[in-house]
């Protein structure tokens, strides 16, 4: 399925993501980042009325990770994009998404889910080098498959 | 699509624009996409600068652009340094386009981190918390590898970009 974002008018489509976003708000109703075609910005949240916010794999797997925030609770999401050998035939990218929440006075609540769907959690700062676990965990994924090529 | 992002290199006296790079080798010229092999770096002395932009071409749904990191992994040849403008701290603000020298750089005075680094080191509109909400581009990045006499030709390392993409 393809999805579109109607940006004041113009409409741009937006590849689904490996996770996607989704809240639950207190009366039951759900708001989905990537919903029978349409894509949604975060910032179409309504924070104040968010009793669940999950991250999905979207691959149909049902893998989720959930938050539950508390009144007072921002919750924020983003993805860390990394990249290198940037434009060359060895071009590697791998994507992090970051979820969690900040409430005031208290450090804010990291979640990262690194490429392969392994989660780490820290308050801010505590995982500063996500970027660089997303590499190496792309790179070793690559050498577990050239050396089962080489088994076979 | 996500937002579509690309590093344009900058060159000659007149900041001829190289878009989309498909490499970043340094040389003993100043030129974007350059052969490594047909352009080596004396040791002893220094590659030319490279002056480079991280570029967004569309925003691809996103609503921001920020946190701008770039680092190197895996060692230079000898006791070669890669210097650059990028840092953390202190942060110089953008810097205006110079022509690119093989002298030692008087902009790229810091040693560039040779692991993602805690927070943002390339800024956006002269700082380090600058955002892009629409098309646009990073302040420049300006690097410069500075060979030792004892050093040999060849060496390779790896270069990293990183930003957040808030959709």
């Amino acid at each position: 399925m393809n999805y579109f974002y109607d940006n004041e008018g113009s409409r741009e489509e937006v590849k689904i993501e490996a996770w996607a976003w989704e809240v639950v708000y207190a009366d039951g109703s759900v708001l989905r980042q990537f919903d029978e075609g349409t894509f949604h910005r975060f910032q179409e949240i309504c924070q104040e009325k968010v009793a669940e916010f999950r991250m999905v794999r979207t691959d149909g797997s049902g893998a989720c990770h959930r938050i539950y925030p508390s009144p007072g609770m921002k919750i924020f999401h983003y993805y860390s994009r990394n990249c290198w050998h940037w434009g060359t035939a060895k071009e590697r990218k791998a994507t992090t998404y970051v979820f969690g929440y900040k409430e005031a006075g208290k450090p804010g609540v990291y979640h990262y889910i690194l490429p392969t769907g392994n989660l780490l959690i820290g308050t801010d700062g505590a995982i500063p080098f996500a970027g660089d676990l997303a590499r190496m965990e792309v790179e070793a994924a690559e050498a577990r498959s050239v050396a089962g090529k080489v088994m076979k | 699509m996500a937002a579509t992002v690309v590093i344009n290199e900058y060159n000659g006296a007149g900041e001829a624009e190289e878009a989309n790079i498909t490499n970043s080798n340094w040389g003993s010229v100043d030129s974007p996409n350059l052969d490594a092999v047909d352009n080596p770096i004396v040791p002893g002395e220094n590659s030319f600068e490279k002056w480079q932009k991280i570029v967004v071409t569309a925003m691809g749904g996103s609503s921001k652009i920020d946190n701008l990191k770039v680092w190197r992994t895996t060692a230079l040849g000898g006791s070669a340094a890669h210097v650059t403008n990028a840092r953390e701290t202190s942060y110089g603000g953008a810097e205006s386009y110079v022509q690119p020298v093989a002298t030692a750089s008087s902009v790229a005075d810091q040693t560039m981190p040779t692991s993602e680094p805690s927070g943002a080191n390339l800024g956006i509109g002269g700082s380090l918390s600058g955002e892009l909400t629409g098309t646009g581009s990073s302040d420049y990045l300006v690097h410069q590898i500075q060979t030792d006499a004892g050093d040999t030709a060849g060496a390779s390392t790896t270069m990293h970009y990183q930003y957040d993409e808030t959709a």
